[in-house]
């Protein structure tokens, strides 16, 4: 006879800690499905979140001690170093609030207990200020290193690992963030670190699944950034200030001055093109069928249908004639939505004219309800790919000075790996693997669920947050492609400088 | 943005996370019971509120935008900590929205808590405080207390269960 577990007891000994992967898997599901379980976890939980937060309360009021933790080395505190510009005080100000604990839990089964990363020598002259007596595999908290000789790499319990060359003055601040105060250091960033922060005095550096490395001027504070591999996102100016994104590639190379300014922006090697995508479909927009049909010149044959209160006009465009979308025009291809909703990489590149404000929506892939979609659309400063995925709609910005009347544009997005890049006239103006608005991460053509609407000019349920927007397309479009994963930037500037030969 | 409107922004921010970090913490530790995990989920959702601050609509409540934030980092944490014994995805996501759904639990336990800790018997009282305040491990609190770390993670244990029913209790008189 089957014994049934005592939930009431698992789940106490989970509120400290003490329950195994599998209880805590099977805790998981019962709470998922079974709502007595479900409740009494919630009531034991939410008192033990009063009892720890009413202490901590307390606890944040005490001026922390000096007592050592016997077991672990400690690096010094951050409120002994002096404050370095706007970006450290936001840190402090924060930390403040979050001190370390002066004790570890010794109840927690983990090898990390509350530290954040362990040190390991690499040279044998690998020497720290003052008393700070580290050894290969001593466990950091929370704090500062000064390595005055040698160099020395930090594995954080996040999985990034961190390499310092001396001098360089450095803080942990937690798994997924660090801050260079002056100094050199490598980041490598696996996936499990992925958005690991390395801060300096004017700006954060946001690691995109990548390996990158930071030196920071000890008098100028100028930071210089070389992206090795991957990406990262620079987020410009001390925290607060500028509020800037500059997305920076592998083999990109920017220095950054103490104000948080781009000085210098160089290519350090040729990017590799190590693209294998296909091309799922061309629209060259010259002419509209007897049917209103749209034709597809690529391999699949995807013609699409348009839809329009009046035949919209022809007009001349980059790469012979093109089509001139107004008020409720937009080119249906719903039916060949398979060949595009199994996509999780993908590419889409058009040209555009005069696309109206506020919103010019260039294509929508979407459910039967505007809660799951994915979109390009443009605003009079941005290039945004937009997504939603539940209730709440998120995007990634490329800022753009503006649409110059009569000119043509050729605008991109390309979606690999969970990041999403947008490009304008072959540049590169945004990235992310997350949305600006929420933080939820990049959602592909293969993550929206149940897709029935596949448009170019129009969304389907033209639905934008709780806000109803006419989600259509004004202004001119031309080549449209897309493409099954994701083109390299040389080869969508490709696209752009040689339009008519491509 | 000039440096005085900055650090009116940073006033602004501080003040909003301020009122709202309580209520914050206290439900990321719903989902991740242990303390240093918590904070570390606080402080990379408080990096991410900044970061994000100018695209936060004042019209609408801080505590609403943040709490976006929270269950986002509470989730990518649960991700990364896939092989420690933590609650999954799923099992936080229906945890929050039941507590999403009684949005007021949450201040009956705090007005309840004072008065059934004091009502506690003094070893007892010794133990949580010594836990919950001092962070003292059960290896250290068994030392001080002639007993071993098992019966004082069970003594724990039941103390809790204890102010769980005179909580209840409380609540059951509020509301006849």
């Amino acid at each position: 006879m089957n014994q049934q577990p005592n939930w009431t007891s698992i789940i106490q000994r989970h509120l400290d800690g003490l329950t195994t992967t599998e209880e805590a898997q099977a805790l998981s599901t019962q709470i998922v499905t079974n709502p007595e379980v479900r409740a009494h976890y919630l009531k034991a939980a939410q008192l033990h979140a009063a009892l720890t937060d009413e202490f901590l309360a307390q606890e944040i009021l005490e001026e922390p001690t000096s007592q050592e933790t016997p077991a672990q080395n400690k690096t010094v505190p951050f409120h002994l170093f002096a404050p370095v510009g706007i970006a450290a005080l936001l840190m402090l100000g924060l930390l403040a609030f979050f001190w370390p604990k002066e004790q570890g839990n010794e109840g927690q089964l983990d090898e990390w207990g509350s530290s954040i990363a362990k040190i390991e020598f690499l040279s044998e002259d690998a020497r720290f200020e003052g008393d700070q007596e580290q050894s290969t595999g001593s466990a950091l908290e929370k704090g500062w290193l000064r390595l005055v000789e040698g160099s020395a790499r930090l594995k954080f319990r996040s999985g990034a690992i961190v390499t310092l060359e001396a001098p360089t003055a450095f803080g942990l601040d937690s798994p997924m963030r660090s801050y260079l105060e002056y100094g050199k250091v490598e980041v490598y960033a696996p996936e499990s670190a992925r958005d690991f922060a390395v801060a300096t005095e004017s700006l954060e550096i946001v690691d995109l699944g990548t390996r990158f490395e930071v030196e920071v001027d000890l008098d100028s504070r100028e930071s210089n950034i070389s992206v090795l591999e991957g990406l990262v996102d620079l987020h410009l100016g001390s925290p607060g200030t500028a509020r800037e994104i500059r997305p920076l590639e592998a083999g990109h190379h920017a220095r950054v001055n103490a104000f948080g300014e781009v000085v210098e922006f160089t290519q350090t090697s040729d990017q590799e093109d190590t693209e294998d995508a296909r091309l799922i479909g061309h629209w060259t927009l010259d002419s509209i069928g007897s049917n209103n049909s749209v034709s597809d010149s690529g391999p699949q044959q995807l013609h699409g249908s348009l839809i329009s209160n009046e035949r919209p006009q022809i007009t001349n465009g980059v790469i012979g004639n093109a089509l001139e979308f107004s008020t409720g025009d937009s080119v249906d291809l719903s039916e060949h939505l398979p060949a595009m909703s199994q996509l999780d990489a993908f590419t889409f590149a058009a040209w555009v004219c005069d696309p109206k404000s506020p919103l010019a929506m260039i294509f929508s892939l979407s459910g039967p309800s505007e809660q799951h979609r994915i979109q390009l659309f443009l605003a009079q400063a941005y290039v945004r790919y937009g997504w939603q995925n539940g209730s709440h709609f998120d995007s990634i910005s490329g800022r753009i000075d503006g649409w110059k009347p009569d000119q043509w544009y050729h605008v991109a997005v390309t979606v690999e790996d969970g990041v999403a890049r947008l490009y304008r006239d072959g540049n590169l103006i945004g990235s992310g693997s997350a949305g600006s608005k929420i933080g939820t991460p990049v959602l592909n053509p293969r993550l929206v669920k149940n897709p029935s609407h596949f448009f170019l000019g129009r969304l389907e349920d033209g639905h934008q947050g709780g806000k109803v927007t006419a989600q259509g397309l004004e202004g001119k479009l031309d080549d449209v492609r897309i493409y099954a994963g994701a083109l390299s930037q040389s080869t969508i500037r490709d696209l752009y400088q040689n339009a008519s030969r491509n | 943005m000039d440096s005085e409107d900055n650090y009116d922004a940073h006033e602004q921010f501080t003040r909003l996370l301020l009122g709202s970090e309580p209520v914050m913490m206290r439900s990321i530790l719903v989902i991740v019971p242990h303390q240093d995990d918590a904070r570390e989920i606080m402080q990379e959702t408080a990096v991410a509120l900044w970061r994000q601050f100018d695209s936060y609509d004042p019209a609408r409540p801080f505590i609403n935008w943040a709490m976006g934030f929270s269950r986002i980092h509470t989730r990518r944490f649960l991700a990364r900590q896939q092989k420690r014994a933590t609650l999954s995805s799923e099992a936080a996501k229906v945890l929050e929205q039941e507590m999403e759904r009684h949005p007021e639990r949450t201040n009956t336990i705090s007005q309840h808590l004072a008065h059934c800790l004091q009502k506690l018997p003094d070893q007892q009282q010794r133990l949580i405080q010594g836990y919950y305040h001092d962070d003292r491990s059960p290896q250290w609190l068994s030392n001080k207390e002639g007993r071993t770390v098992e019966a004082i993670y069970k003594s724990i244990q039941r103390t809790r269960q204890d102010l769980q029913k005179c909580i209840e209790k409380q609540l059951g008189k509020e509301c006849s």
